[in-house]
C-alpha cells in the first residue's frame, strides 16, 4: 500500500516509490539532496523513528538519516511486509 | 637535488568521519572538530614539517556530494580545481562505507592524485566487520591506508604514502559507469578541446552530462553544451529519471558493488545502543524533559564555574594596578592606559573569559558525543515556525556564550536567508556577558524570579522576531535532511583542542574590537564629551522613562554589553544600584540592555559575513524595536502597576 513516509510506524520496512514534485519548477533541490544522500527509488529503508511531530528518522545504506516532516511528506513509499 | 618539497595536501571527505582530527593530529590544531554534520565550513589550512618536506595541509568542508548545490560543494570542487592540491587524502568511514564511496567516487572522477584514509575503523570491528584493503586498493586503483584517528593509528602511513603519491603526482584511473554512460562521455570528451584548465576531460565531461551550471560557464561553447544536453536526453529517455538522477543511482550502484565485495562480516553484529539512548533522549516527551535539564545544567555549572573564576582573574589583575599606577609616566596617559586599553584586556580575560572557556567544553563535548544533532532533531518541528530547520538551533545555544562565534555558526545551514535569520535571533540571545548583568542587576536588586522573567520575555521577543522574519524576509526554508552520527564517547584530548580553536577565533577576532572600542570610550571621557551625549540620549531616556545618565551607559554597552553595569557602578559612584534606580526603571533597564543593540564585535561578525547592508540594517532594527517595546514596558510599569 502507497503512503507518504510521514506517514508511516516506526519499525516498518518501506521501499521508495516516488517524490512529490511541484509541476513546472523542475525538479527541487531538498530531491537532488535526497538522492544524493542515498535515497532513490527502489531503493529499502527502515523507519527507525517516526512519532506524532518531528522529523522522521530512517536507516539507509548503513548509515541514519532524519529528514524533516516537509521533506518527508514528499515521499511515496510503499510498505514491504513482514517488516 | 632540492630535499626539500612543498606539497599540498587537500583533506575531502563526508561530514563525522573524523576529517578535522586527522587534521589536527597532522598539523598540531588549527581547526573545530565535529561530530556535527557540515561543521567544518571554512578552509583551514596548517603546516606540516618533517626533515624532508614541508607540506601545507587544507581541511575541506565536509560535504556529501560534489554538486553545487551548497557553498561547501562549491569550494570543494573549486579548491581542487584551481588550487590542484598534490594529493587529495579522502577520508572515508569505514563503518559507513557505502555512503561514503559515493563521495569518494566523485572526488575520483576528477582524476587528481588521491590516497584514502580509511577511518574509524574500530568503530567498523566493534559492528563486527573487517575490510580487505588489498581488494579495496585494487578496485579503487588508489592507496587505501586503515586509520584510527583519535588514537593516532595509521595517520604516519597514510602521510608517507601521500608524499609519495604527491611527488610522483600518481593519477587514479577511472571507474567505470555503465555503458550507455561511458559511450557519451566518451563522445563528448572527443568535443571538449584543450582548455587552458588543466582539468580532467572526463570530469568536464561528466558534468557537462548533468547539465552542471558551473562547468557550463567554464566551458563557454553553445554547441558542446547543447550536445551534451542532447545526450543527455537520450539517456532520460532510456531510464526514464532525470539525468542528475541516473548519475547518482550509477554512482550509487558502484559504491554499493564495491563494498559488498571488500566488506566481512567477522562475528557476529555488536549491539549499537545509539538506538536505545535515542528512545529515551529523542522520546516526544522525555527527549524535551532531558534537553532542557541538560541546558540547564550546563549554564548552571558555566554560571558557577565562571563567576568563581572571574574573581579570581580580577582579583590577579587588581594585584598589577598597584604597581602600575606607580610607574613613572604622565598621569593622565596612566589612567588612559589603564582604564582604556588595560581594561579592555581584563574585560575580554576576567569577564569573558571565564564563562565562554567553561561553555565552550561543555558544548564541543555535547559535539563530540553526539547530542548536537539529536538537540536539531527535537527542535525541527519547533525552528520550522520561524522558517529554519532543527540545526538552527545550535548556533541559538553557542549565542548564550558569546554572540560572536554563533553568528559564524549559522554556516551550518544552507540558505543566506536562513543564515541571516539565526543570525539576528542569535544576536538576541543573552550572552554570557548579558547574562552577568541580569544576574548582577535584576536578579540581586529585585530577586531571582524578575531575573527569569527577563528571560522569558526575551525568548519571547525571539520568537517573535523570528516569525516576523520568517513572513517578510523572501524565500523559503530548507527542510531538515541531516545524517544522525551514533553517539561516541567524546575524546577529552580532542575536546580540549577544540575548545582551545574555538576560544582562540574569540580572542583574535573579539579582543582587539573590545580593546579598541574601550580605548575610544576612555577618550570621549577624557575629552569630556559625555555631556554632548547626554543630550542625544535624553529622548531615549524619556522614552524607557530611565534618568538620563543611566540612559547613556547604554551607549558604552554597545561596546561590550556588561559595560552598561560597570560604567552605571562608575557615573554613580555606587555599586547599591537599588539607590539610583526604581525597581521598575531596574526591570526596563535590564530587558533593555539584553535586546538594543548587537555589540560592536557582534556587528563586525555580522558585517564580515553578510555585508555592511545587512549588518547596519540589522542594528538599526533591532535598536528601534528594542526602544519601543522598552517603552511599551515602562508604560505597562508605570501607568498599569
Amino acid at each position: 500500500m502507497r503512503k507518504l513516509l510521514s506517514g508511516v510506524k516506526s519499525g516498518k520496512k518501506v521501499k521508495v516509490v516516488d517524490f512529490i514534485v511541484p509541476p513546472h519548477h523542475g525538479v527541487p533541490q531538498y530531491i537532488i539532496r535526497l538522492q544524493e544522500m542515498g535515497i532513490l527509488r527502489g531503493d529499502i529503508m527502515t523507519i527507525e523513528r517516526n512519532g506524532e511531530f518531528g522529523p522522521v528518522e530512517v536507516e539507509i545504506k548503513g548509515t541514519h538519516l532524519a529528514i524533516g516532516r516537509g521533506i518527508a511528506s514528499k515521499i511515496v513509499v510503499e510498505e514491504i511486509d513482514n517488516g | 637535488m632540492d630535499k626539500k618539497f612543498d606539497l599540498t595536501f587537500a583533506l575531502a571527505g563526508n561530514a563525522n568521519v573524523g576529517k578535522s582530527v586527522i587534521f589536527n593530529q597532522l598539523t598540531g590544531g588549527n581547526q573545530i572538530i565535529g561530530n556535527w554534520p557540515g561543521k567544518t565550513v571554512e578552509i583551514e589550512e596548517g603546516f606540516l614539517e618533517t626533515a624532508a618536506y614541508k607540506i601545507r595541509v587544507v581541511d575541506l568542508p565536509g560535504i556529501y556530494s560534489l554538486s553545487t548545490y551548497s557553498e561547501e560543494e562549491v569550494v570543494t570542487r573549486e579548491f581542487i580545481m584551481k588550487e590542484k592540491p598534490d594529493v587529495v587524502i579522502v577520508v572515508v568511514d569505514a563503518s559507513a562505507l557505502y555512503r561514503n564511496l559515493f563521495f569518494l567516487l566523485q572526488i575520483l572522477e576528477m582524476e587528481v592524485p588521491v590516497v584514502v584514509a580509511l577511518n574509524q575503523y574500530d568503530l567498523l570491528e566493534k559492528d563486527g566487520f573487517e575490510i580487505d584493503i588489498k581488494k579495496l586498493e585494487d578496485l579503487l586503483g588508489v592507496p587505501v591506508i586503515k586509520t584510527i584517528a583519535t588514537k593516532n593509528v595509521g595517520l604516519l602511513e597514510l602521510f608517507n604514502r601521500a608524499v609519495l603519491v604527491g611527488k610522483d603526482r600518481i593519477m587514479p584511473k577511472p571507474i567505470l559507469y555503465g555503458k550507455e554512460i561511458e559511450d557519451r562521455v566518451e563522445r563528448l570528451m572527443q568535443k571538449i578541446p584543450t582548455l587552458n584548465i588543466s582539468i580532467s576531460k572526463r570530469f568536464i565531461a561528466i558534468k557537462l552530462l548533468e547539465a552542471d551550471e558551473e562547468i557550463e560557464k567554464l566551458v563557454n561553447d553553445k554547441s558542446i553544451i547543447a550536445f551534451a544536453h542532447k545526450l543527455g536526453e537520450e539517456l532520460e529517455a532510456l531510464h526514464g529519471e532525470t539525468i542528475q538522477t541516473i548519475l547518482i543511482r550509477e554512482r550509487y550502484a558502484q559504491s554499493l558493488q564495491i563494498s559488498q565485495e571488500v566488506l566481512k562480516r567477522k562475528k557476529g553484529l555488536a549491539k549499537d545502543l545509539s538506538k536505545d539512548i535515542d528512545d529515551v533522549l529523542l522520546h516526544p516527551v522525555f527527549g524535551f524533559f532531558f534537553l532542557i535539564l541538560i541546558l540547564l545544567f550546563m549554564f548552571f555549572v558555566v554560571f558557577k564555574l565562571g563567576s568563581f573564576l572571574s574573581d579570581y582573574i580580577g582579583s590577579l589583575f587588581d594585584l598589577l594596578k598597584t604597581p602600575f599606577m606607580s610607574l613613572h609616566i604622565g598621569e593622565k596617559l596612566k589612567i588612559f592606559l589603564w582604564d582604556g586599553v588595560i581594561e579592555g584586556v581584563v574585560a575580554a580575560f576576567g569577564i569573558v573569559l571565564p564563562y565562554i572557556a567553561p561553555f565552550y567544553l561543555l558544548l564541543s563535548f555535547l559535539e563530540d558525543s553526539g547530542y548536537l544533532a539529536r538537540i536539531a532533531f527535537l527542535t525541527d518541528t519547533f525552528m520550522h515556525k520561524l522558517g529554519v530547520h532543527g540545526k538552527a538551533f545550535i548556533p541559538l545555544i553557542e549565542s548564550f556564550g558569546c554572540n560572536v562565534p554563533a553568528i559564524m555558526g549559522t554556516r551550518v545551514l544552507e540558505r543566506r536567508r536562513d543564515r541571516i535569520i539565526v543570525s539576528i535571533l542569535a544576536t538576541l540571545v543573552p550572552c554570557s556577558a548579558r547574562s552577568v548583568i541580569v544576574f548582577g542587576l535584576v536578579a540581586t536588586f529585585l530577586g531571582p524570579q524578575y531575573a527569569i522573567l527577563i528571560y522569558a520575555l526575551d525568548f519571547v521577543f525571539i520568537f517573535l522576531v523570528g516569525l516576523l522574519l520568517n513572513r517578510y524576509l523572501k524565500g523559503t526554508g530548507a527542510g531538515l535532511i541531516m545524517e544522525m552520527p551514533k553517539y561516541r564517547a567524546p575524546v577529552l584530548g580532542v575536546i580540549l583542542k577544540q575548545t582551545g580553536v574555538r576560544l582562540k577565533e574569540f580572542f583574535t577576532f573579539a579582543t582587539p574590537i573590545i580593546v579598541v572600542a574601550n580605548t575610544l570610550m576612555e577618550g570621549l571621557i577624557i575629552l569630556n564629551l559625555l555631556p554632548y551625549l547626554e543630550v542625544i540620549v535624553k529622548p531615549f531616556a524619556w522614552i524607557l522613562g530611565l534618568p538620563t545618565l543611566a540612559t547613556l551607559t547604554l551607549i558604552f554597552g554597545a561596546l561590550r554589553k556588561e559595560l552598561t553595569l560597570i560604567m552605571l557602578a562608575t557615573f554613580y559612584r555606587t555599586m547599591n544600584f537599588s539607590s539610583i534606580l526604581t525597581a521598575k526603571q531596574i526591570f526596563v533597564y535590564g530587558f533593555v540592555t539584553m535586546v538594543y543593540i548587537p555589540c560592536v564585535a557582534s556587528i563586525a561578525m555580522l558585517k564580515r559575513e553578510f555585508g555592511s547592508r545587512v549588518a547596519i540594517l540589522v542594528t538599526i532594527f533591532e535598536f528601534v524595536l528594542a526602544m519601543l517595546l522598552g517603552g511599551i514596558l515602562h508604560l505597562i510599569c508605570e501607568v498599569i502597576l
